[in-house]
């Protein structure tokens, strides 16, 4: 007796299939918005508090693509060097484990189990503490291939970050991407805008300055970047909504902005 | 002609949505019936295709070679039906918001086609099942999907030499588990062509 185990020939996807699925592919791809989301803020246990708030979504919103910069000077791409080392003998089960989750873009219950295992998944060089604002501490991890991981987290806590992005280096820091913005926003359902409840980030050697655009329009929390860094955080902020943020130059030239709110209804 | 591969999976990995979207059009067949021949439902298959492109988006951060996006989605692929059900979690709400399929003009024929694709497709992954995981998905590659063994390594990430170690294993396992396998007139040759010496 023979069995027929071939398999069909291709098919076409169904008719109108091909359309629908990539409108809907590029609505998720919307809604996902920012791209490069590090998500570990959410991923770290909740609170009673944040249990408690039903009404407050905090988000990490990372880059937008919204305006390419103009008058970049000379050295706006320069690598950041700088800071103290860190040993990674200081970063808690948390933080390697996440860590290797963003760098090796997986979740975080894919990473391997041993230590060892996870520091050769990040290929980690070096980790550098470039400095500290606000209570918040800003870290570059140096990888063998010649990227960079950011993270930033709460000065003291036993766990280094609070959040992680390892961004591809066409992606930042460049021209078209000088800032590494990882601010973190408030939704509420009674009104979607966004209203900013952290305004922290990484900026390439050129940017001197990052302020937030109000939904209204008015460019407000001027907030200096010392230290290829940036952090503005309670008065400092705006109460009202924001669209988003804009990067400035040492002479004033606007470098880059950076859609926050990305909205049909509102926003930008 | 349109863009190259490598510039849109670049636009891609700088934030282009739309490149992304051009990538998933000219994509969207080959890995829809790769999950097809992995899974023998073609509504699955549309769902994992989703699935496996969400995937991509998130991973774009991954450095491809030149004209290599292909592979790099198959292994994709591959992960996303091995890990179907953790793969369906992860993007369980975008699957939800996937807009109900538009009535087909030739529906009843189209829908006996893949009836009869599906009850093609069940003795294969049957014995196919019976095999390794690692020499399922190189067999299924290798001989369903006709990739070289050089993407097929590119796609799962071992070494071409066990690319063929890993076929060669799955195509004598396969004439043991049942001898008429890849040996009997079948609709198409690529089964039959995997198990020539």
């Amino acid at each position: 007796m023979t069995t027929d185990h071939s398999v069909p020939p291709l098919r076409e996807l169904p008719t109108g299939r091909l359309t629908q699925r990539a409108e809907h592919l590029r609505a998720e791809i919307a809604r996902s918005q920012p791209p490069r989301v590090p998500t570990l803020r959410r991923l770290r246990p909740q609170s009673r508090f944040g249990r408690l708030a039903p009404v407050v979504v905090a988000v990490v919103l990372a880059t937008v693509v919204a305006t390419p910069a103009f008058g970049v000077g000379r050295h706006l791409l320069d690598l950041i060097t700088g800071g103290t080392p860190v040993s990674t003998a200081r970063l808690s089960d948390q933080d390697l484990r996440f860590l290797s989750a963003v760098a090796k873009g997986v979740s975080p219950s894919d990473v391997p189990a041993s230590k060892r295992a996870q520091l050769d998944a990040v290929g980690s060089t070096g980790i550098r503490q470039i400095a500290v604002r606000d209570g918040r501490a800003f870290f570059v991890i140096d990888k063998s291939d010649g990227s960079h991981c950011y993270a930033v987290g709460d000065e003291g806590d036993s766990n280094l970050f609070g959040g992680i992005e390892c961004p591809a280096t066409s992606f930042f820091p460049t021209p078209a991407h000088p800032i590494l913005d990882m601010s973190v926003v408030r939704l509420s359902p009674a009104d979607p805008r966004p209203t900013l409840t952290r305004l922290e980030g990484f900026a390439a050697d050129g940017v001197a300055r990052v302020a937030v655009i109000t939904a209204s329009g008015q460019v407000t929390a001027d907030t200096p970047v010392i230290d290829n860094v940036y952090s503005a955080q309670g008065n400092q902020l705006p109460d009202q909504p924001i669209n988003g943020l804009v990067a400035f130059g040492a002479d004033g030239t606007q470098l880059y902005s950076q859609c926050l709110a990305r909205n049909a209804q509102f926003g930008c | 002609m349109g863009p190259s591969e490598a510039s849109l999976w670049e636009r891609s990995r700088a934030g282009d949505a739309d490149a992304f979207g051009l990538l998933f059009e000219r994509h969207a067949k080959t890995i829809y019936n790769y999950c097809f021949r992995r899974l023998g439902d073609w509504s699955a298959a549309e769902d994992m295709l989703t699935v496996v492109f969400l995937e991509a988006w998130r991973r774009r951060d991954t450095e491809v070679q030149d004209d290599k996006v292909l592979p790099w989605l198959f292994g994709i692929a591959t992960n996303v039906v091995r890990n179907r059900r953790r793969s369906e979690r992860r993007f369980a709400a975008a699957l939800r918001r996937m807009p109900e399929p538009q009535p087909e003009a030739n529906f009843a024929e189209r829908s006996d086609e893949r009836l009869d694709d599906e009850a093609l497709m069940r003795p294969a992954l049957d014995l196919l099942a019976m095999l390794p995981r690692h020499e399922q998905e190189v067999f299924a590659l290798c001989a369903w999907m006709e990739l070289s063994y050089e993407d097929v390594a590119l796609a799962l990430g071992v070494p071409v030499g066990t690319v063929r170690s890993r076929l060669s294993r799955a195509r004598r396992r396969l004439r043991e588990l049942d001898p008429a396998f890849g040996h009997e007139e079948g609709r198409t040759a690529t089964v039959r062509e995997a198990l020539r010496p």
